[in-house]
């Protein structure tokens, strides 16, 4: 134990978190038709990761179009007046190492990871596509088929999918997060193509766009390639985008349902506040607590239900806190046989309510403000994570550079802060969205 | 770090070098140096795979290595680890196991490699760990079962090989397996595992040479010399093709079809079959994507993989579909491997040969994936340039070759799995 304890300070002794240095040199310019550029150069392998994000998504369309901006996302890949559709997806095979497109609530985004060579010819390709794309009736009847088969596989890809989806569309019941990003199966098989090119020439504009490149690239170099191609193309002024609010609402929302799984699974989610660009601390006590109170080892939730009291097998969390609106902190519990639901409940409640700063030792603190830098540095490895990242920063209105004060931010949190965010946001009166999952 | 710096060769990038050399015990070190980001990634891979062990031994005693060692227990490895935010894990597949630390780089890289070793080299095992252990892989085993993709493959595995065959046993073994290991059949094997020869240790990161080489030192002194290496068994002896049909709980619709092929990782032959399945279906302007899905719409997603396991290598195409279709389907594929007409054109092999050259150029674009590429390597106990003999074998690789090749692919030599029928 002794050898332990003197290991234990030695550690601690070397951690200084305001020590670790990251080159956060990002170069952001607005062309003069509001397109935005984000550009980081990162010099490690010779590879530039390229996002072509347009800031709109599911949580901007309107009731029966749900799905479209999945189904534009499709479409993106058919012919433009200058490129049949083989003739894109060849050009993306023979010049990319990878290609994808994602539509998130924000935002829809298209990434291309090129050698640097390749940047420009994937910027002249990228305004091929958003200033000619062709509205051709067969290939969106393709792609709906692909679209319906896509939504059936996921759905069915695991059983806890769908029990999710169902979480959400209660959690939201009259925002904008209430449908699901594919959309409504009724509202895919009838939105029609021109819905699809109503949309793509509402939103696919350059004050929509941001290109964002991260990679080994010259940024002078990049930026004065997007403004060659890009600044001649005009934009016309945004519709305002309609984001709904989820109404007020007092008590909880449950849902209790069966499916063919082997356990019971409870999901308890509190809701808690909206993102901005002052809440950099909140955002980060809220990770701090998936940690601090979900841990499968340490975690004050977890021993508590799972080896003290014999309540649960198994406890998680996830926090859900970039939208916007107000997301949620989820705890996810596997209950032990015969272990009722408010057994669960009442105990958990009951914790938060009795946190008090005792139970967060100083080394505790130190540890999962440590672990949290280091996850924070751990995900800088990865270029394509970087892009996906500012992407998501932007289509929310908030700062790409909002992570550069963590280390400072991190520094200065307290143990009150921690237990003043658990009692105010996971206690009897904050709303909560509830789903039990029980086997068939 | 006897026989120091054997040869020092340039990477692909400009900015990483990667360096090798021979430590004690003649165990191989990689060390490639980068700077912009503040982490390092330390690898151990022995060849100490699941084939060589009962069902899911490999896979739970890699797992298990970190419940605890001879000198600290589970919580006092977890604390010196985790309050550093260093992560240790461990990868388990049929012909190696890994350990991989990540950490800061301003932390003491000499304390947490000093633990890392400990946690590697002095498993203890502990019977109440293991409990909770089994659990966790028993919790593995079940979502596996719920994921088309491991149960297609699952039982193709079980079709392709025969029953005393480990490969005819999924990695993580079965639940009954895992039930019945105690404490001293790990321990049993982990001992062999450290004896293993061609031991591999990799590090990746914010470091310099000289650190490496210290880290290096550190843990190649604990390996053991040992005389009781693991016996392969010869695996190109396989059960005849079949189809096999399932009907899952969920409601799912999955294909897998695949062909083995004589084939080593280290040859041309292996280069030629990776161009040929980046033609058949490797990429989104390949014949079967083109004509399954663009032209026929049969199928959501498909996609052809060359894997080469050992001494042979595998061709196999999966996709989803709906199952309405999957009769279809199966006849298409037939008829198309029957007459391989269309399937490889002039304009399909540049697309292809472009393809492949652009995915091997780009393998290596995060630390992470540079250390995996490097894991290939050692897998295939080729030298540390493995993705450029790649590309060098890729670019002497003619048309004639593929054409070749396809011609050696049956259409009654197919293993299939159905999900959904």
């Amino acid at each position: 134990m002794l050898l332990y304890n003197v290991f234990k300070i030695s550690l601690l002794s070397c951690i200084c978190l305001s020590s670790v240095a990251l080159s956060d040199k990002i170069t952001h310019k607005t062309l003069d038709n509001g397109l935005n550029i984000l550009v980081k150069e990162d010099h490690r392998y010779p590879v530039a990761s390229i996002t072509f994000s347009y800031h709109v998504g599911s949580i901007h369309e309107p009731a029966f179009q749900t799905g479209v901006s999945h189904f534009l996302e499709h479409v993106m890949y058919g012919r433009t007046n200058n490129l049949s559709h083989s003739n894109i997806e060849d050009y993306y095979n023979q010049h990319s190492g990878h290609y994808s497109a994602t539509t998130s609530h924000e935002s829809t985004s298209y990434t291309t990871m090129v050698l640097p060579s390749e940047v420009s010819s994937v910027l002249q390709f990228e305004k091929d596509r958003l200033t000619g794309l062709q509205f051709l009736p067969e290939n969106i009847e393709k792609e709906r088929s692909a679209i319906l088969q896509e939504k059936n596989q996921r759905l069915t890809a695991t059983p806890w999918f769908e029990p999710k989806e169902l979480l959400n569309t209660h959690a939201f019941p009259t925002g904008a997060y209430h449908h699901p990003v594919i959309g409504w199966q009724a509202d895919i098989e009838s939105i029609s193509y021109l819905d699809i090119k109503d949309w793509y020439e509402k939103w696919y504009t350059p004050n929509n766009l941001t290109v964002i490149i991260v990679g080994d690239v010259s940024t002078d170099k990049v930026i004065n390639n997007v403004e060659l191609l890009f600044e001649e193309i005009p934009s016309h002024p945004l519709k305002e985008k309609i984001v709904l609010e989820n109404k007020k609402r007092e008590g909880d929302v449950r849902i209790d349902i069966k499916r063919p799984v082997n356990n019971p699974l409870y999901i308890i989610s509190f809701q808690i506040p909206k993102p901005d660009n002052k809440s950099l601390e909140i955002e980060i006590i809220l990770t701090l607590l998936t940690d601090l109170l979900a841990n499968p080892q340490q975690g004050i939730v977890s021993q508590e239900l799972i080896t003290n009291n014999h309540l649960a097998v198994d406890v998680d969390s996830e926090l859900d806190y970039l939208k916007k609106t107000n997301g949620y902190f989820s705890f996810y519990i596997i209950p032990n046989k015969n272990i009722h639901f408010y057994s669960i409940k009442n105990k958990l409640l009951s914790m938060m309510s009795n946190i008090s700063e005792a139970d967060i030792s100083d080394q505790r603190l130190q540890e999962i403000k440590q672990r949290y830098l280091a996850q924070h540095v751990f995900f800088q490895d990865s270029i394509a994570y970087q892009t996906r990242i500012y992407s998501k920063l932007i289509s929310l209105d908030l700062n790409y550079n909002r992570y550069d004060a963590v280390k400072e931010v991190l520094d200065h949190i307290t143990k009150k802060q921690i237990t003043d965010a658990v009692k105010a946001y996971f206690n009897e009166d904050s709303p909560k969205a509830i789903l039990t999952v029980k086997p068939l | 770090m006897k026989k120091l710096l054997l040869i020092v060769l340039a990477s692909f990038s400009a900015a990483a070098q990667t360096v090798e050399w021979e430590a004690d015990n003649h165990t191989k070190v990689i060390f490639v140096e980068t700077k912009e980001i503040p982490i390092i990634d330390v690898a151990i891979a022995f060849h100490a795979g699941s084939r060589y062990a009962q069902p899911g031994l490999a896979n739970f005693t890699g797992q298990a290595t970190m419940l605890g060692s001879k000198f600290f227990n589970k919580e006092q490895v977890n604390a010196k680890v985790s309050i550093t935010g260093s992560e240790i894990k461990t990868y388990v597949d049929e012909e190696l196991t890994v350990y991989h630390l990540r950490s800061l780089s301003n932390i003491s890289q000499e304390t947490i490699v000093d633990q890392f070793n400990s946690a590697v080299f002095n498993a203890a095992f502990p019977s109440q760990e293991l409990r909770l252990q089994k659990q966790n892989i028993l919790s593995d085993i079940a979502y596996e079962q719920a994921q088309p993709e491991e149960v297609a493959k699952k039982h193709l595995y079980k079709s392709l090989f025969p029953s005393a065959s480990r490969y005819n046993s999924p990695i993580k073994g079965y639940p009954d397996t895992i039930d019945n290991y105690h404490t001293s059949d790990l321990q049993k094997y982990h001992a062999k595992t450290l004896g293993q020869p061609y031991t591999t240790i990799i590090i990746v990161g914010n470091t310099s040479i000289d650190n490496a080489k210290r880290m290096s030192k550190a843990l190649s002194q604990k390996l053991i010399a040992s005389n009781s290496t693991f016996t392969k068994e010869k695996l190109y002896t396989a059960n005849d093709p079949q189809t096999i049909s399932i009907k899952p709980e969920q409601k799912q619709s999955y294909f897998l079809l695949a062909t083995k092929m004589p084939v080593s990782s280290t040859e041309k032959p292996f280069v030629t079959h990776l161009l040929l399945n980046e033609i058949i279906g490797g990429n989104s302007s390949s014949y079967l994507f083109q004509s399954l899905r663009d032209n026929e719409g049969l199928v959501s997603s498909i996609k052809s993989n060359f894997e080469n396991i050992d001494d042979f290598s595998l061709l196999s195409i999966s996709g989803q579909s709906q199952t309405k279709d999957n009769a279809k389907i199966d006849d298409l594929l037939n008829e198309a491997f029957k007459h391989k007409a269309n399937i490889i054109t002039e304009k399909r092999f540049k697309i292809a040969k472009e393809s492949l050259k652009n995915k091997l150029l780009m393998n290596t674009s995060s630390n992470k994936k540079k250390l995996e590429r490097l894991i290939v390597g050692a897998k295939n106990n080729h030298s540390i340039n493995y993705d450029e003999w790649l590309i060098e074998t890729l670019a002497s690789v003619t048309i004639k070759d593929v054409a070749e090749a396809l011609q050696h692919i049956s259409d009654n030599q197919f293993y299939k799995v159905y999900l959904g029928c």
